[in-house]
């Protein structure tokens, strides 16, 4: 049922505000020319919690009439809210977290109702792993849960970070923000400075301090940490291969097929041309004494 | 080990399952099908990966049991057929793909087994010639003192004179396995075997690498080939010295094996995930890997071939005759490690015939 009230009747409660991206400006647009068009969603008697539209009611001035779908059963409300916000703008996967966390700490659902109901209507498997998941994203230092949130880190990774320390979290913020860190490069340069800690036996703070801002690529400077012989070696295949690139196709896993070149015939005079850079390379004495030193003289 | 046994009531009538409830002492628990066991136990589980391995879910297979190994894409393969009898393992390692591979994470047994002889012995009359396993998403034998199932396995197969059934296992439980001295087709026990620093390090649950060699040599006496895999070869600070002791180990307990495998240690990435939260001890990804072109990650190539060439030169000095193939690696690393002959080695004939050789 749709009832209407004044904004300063509603109860805005934070912890049932689960939106922690930025407001998107067609958003913003829309509410201010049009107004409020889909009803709040919200829940109680004479004091209506809103659990649906914080991000509208937040354009309006407090003596504005909103229209309000007044759900009285709270776990009715949430549902009815869960549903319309996955279908119009999906949640993020740590926004998801937030408001499992949140319905578990205020004693809306239990678990069961969580993984049989909530979970599923998430989009989240609705098994005990995914749920303590949610919870463990709680952990996050807020900064890093920010920028995490920004990024619409998934739960999985968000999860494992909210495992370090706190002083490790916030060593990492300040790795991300500073450096800029996409999502998939977070994610990699996070995989490679818990290998160099564990290598190292030092903490996140150490490594980060011993890289060189102005060198190369700060993921490029953790690889040669962690991989400095892998790195090395394509390198070295990289410098001896070089010329060749963009003329001949060359397997990229560096495996045993390494100089096992291919390349297209498309002209007859072609096959000439790549004859002959086969026996350039074939005749390469660096070559020669790379494949060597690695594979011996068989 | 096994700590619950949950019925699907397809396998209810089957008089296997009080067998197998009674050796294990335990009530069974039962259930409509492996769909109520995903959706009333296993999402449940705080750890469904490790607390999986102590539900035997006893039901029935409907499908073929007995299938080519798919081996990898670009790798030689090994011509090698699995009986997919019982899927997951009671043991838990740190490297063991079924972490990341397998969608229900309770032991799930086939108590048809009536139906898989009627299947293996159609095939088995149709090859002159065929190696057989069952460990492919199972460890043969770690369940043998509940289920007897490898003993019943080996007493049917070993009456076919052409076929090869190797048991593959990480236990000791050869015991109760039939004598097969005299019996026409050949019955082999695999172990995978690594140093004890790998065994304590990263498989939890299995038996120590001792009381495995001591099962082979138990395992001999009755009759049994032998077989060893050293798979996966894992690179921690000493392992050069360590494999090539366990090499001297093994071939002082046996003169010459049915056969022997060496594999570097590889991976999915999904198993990364698996690794860095179940194993936080694990030594496992300290290595330097690069990803290859089946996806996996394998060590670094030329440390590899270093390595293998070690391995191979002890095992051919200590051991001549013994078979000795890779798994999962491509026919360039077969030639760099054992020559430019090595695929068509007359020692690896009798286990490596091509698909159709062996067909009547």
């Amino acid at each position: 049922m749709i009832e209407y009230f004044q904004k300063k009747h509603l109860i805005k409660d934070t912890r049932f505000n689960f939106r922690k991206a930025d407001v998107p400006a067609d958003l913003a647009k829309s509410v201010q020319l049009e107004g409020i068009l889909v009803p709040l969603i919200a829940t109680g008697d004479r004091e209506p919690v809103v659990l649906d539209g914080y991000r509208r009611l937040g354009f309006l001035k407090e003596e504005e009439t909103v229209p309000v779908q007044l759900i009285r059963d709270r776990k009715a409300a949430l549902r009815a809210s869960v549903e319309l916000n996955m279908l119009a703008s999906p949640y993020s996967e740590m926004e998801k977290a937030c408001m499992v966390s949140s319905v578990l700490e205020n004693r809306w659902m239990d678990d069961r109702e969580i993984l049989d109901t909530l979970l599923p209507r998430l989009g989240l498997k609705g098994q005990q792993i995914v749920l303590d998941s949610c919870l463990t994203v709680r952990l996050l230092d807020s900064k890093l849960s920010e920028v995490l949130a920004a990024r619409k880190a998934p739960l999985k990774f968000a999860a494992r970070l909210s495992r370090e320390t706190l002083d490790e979290q916030l060593v990492l913020t300040d790795f991300f923000s500073i450096h800029r860190l996409s999502l998939s490069r977070m994610v990699q340069a996070y995989d490679l400075l818990v290998l160099v800690r564990k290598a190292e036996n030092n903490n996140f703070s150490a490594i980060i301090r011993n890289l060189v801002e102005e060198k190369e690529d700060v993921l490029e400077q953790l690889r040669q940490k962690r991989f400095p012989r892998a790195s090395e070696y394509k390198k070295q295949l990289g410098s001896l291969l070089g010329p060749y690139q963009g003329k001949l196709s060359f397997p990229e896993d560096l495996e045993g097929d390494a100089f096992r070149f291919s390349c297209q015939l498309k002209y007859p005079g072609d096959a000439r041309k790549y004859a002959a850079m086969l026996r350039e390379i074939s005749e390469n004495d660096e070559i020669f004494h790379f494949l060597s030193e690695y594979f011996g003289n068989d | 080990m096994i700590e619950r046994i949950f019925v699907t009531e397809a396998a209810v009538q089957y008089a296997y399952v009080k067998k197998i409830c009674d050796r294990a002492g335990l009530e069974p628990e039962f259930i409509r099908d492996d769909a109520a066991y995903r959706r009333d136990i296993e999402r449940f589980l705080t750890d469904p990966v490790g607390q999986g391995k102590h539900h035997l879910l006893l039901d029935v297979f409907r499908g073929e049991f007995f299938r080519k190994c798919p081996g990898t894409r670009g790798k030689v393969c090994c011509n090698y057929y699995v009986i997919d009898q019982t899927s997951n393992c009671p043991f838990d390692c740190s490297y063991c793909f079924l972490q990341s591979y397998l969608n229900l994470r309770a032991i799930r047994f086939a108590v048809n087994v009536e139906d898989l002889f009627r299947e293996l012995e159609a095939v088995f009359r149709r090859h002159r010639f065929i190696r057989v396993g069952t460990g492919e998403l199972a460890d043969s034998l770690a369940l043998e003192p509940l289920t007897g199932f490898g003993g019943m396995l080996m007493e049917f197969a070993v009456e076919f004179p052409g076929v090869v059934l190797e048991l593959k296992t990480k236990s000791s439980n050869v015991d109760e396995l039939p004598d097969v001295r005299t019996k026409p087709g050949r019955g082999v026990i695999g172990w995978t075997l690594e140093p004890a620093h790998v065994v304590s390090n990263e498989e939890r649950g299995t038996a120590t690498l001792e009381e495995r060699l001591a099962a082979s040599s138990r395992a001999a006496k009755k009759g049994y080939g032998i077989a060893f895999h050293l798979d996966p070869v894992v690179f921690f600070p000493g392992f050069e010295e360590a494999y090539l002791n366990l090499v001297e180990q093994i071939f002082s307990h046996h003169e010459k094996l049915d056969w022997m495998s060496l594999a570097g240690f590889r991976y999915e990435p999904a198993l990364k995930s698996y690794v860095e939260e179940r194993f936080p001890n694990s030594e496992l990804l300290d290595g330097e890997f690069l990803r290859c072109s089946d996806g996996k990650f394998r060590y670094l190539f030329p440390e590899r071939i270093r390595f293998f060439r070690r391995l191979v030169e002890k095992v051919k000095q200590l051991s001549p005759k013994t078979p000795l193939y890779f798994c999962m690696e491509d026919a360039r690393t077969w030639k760099l490690v054992m020559g430019e002959k090595a695929l068509t080695d007359p020692v690896l004939t009798p286990i490596f015939l091509r698909e159709g050789d062996d067909e009547e």
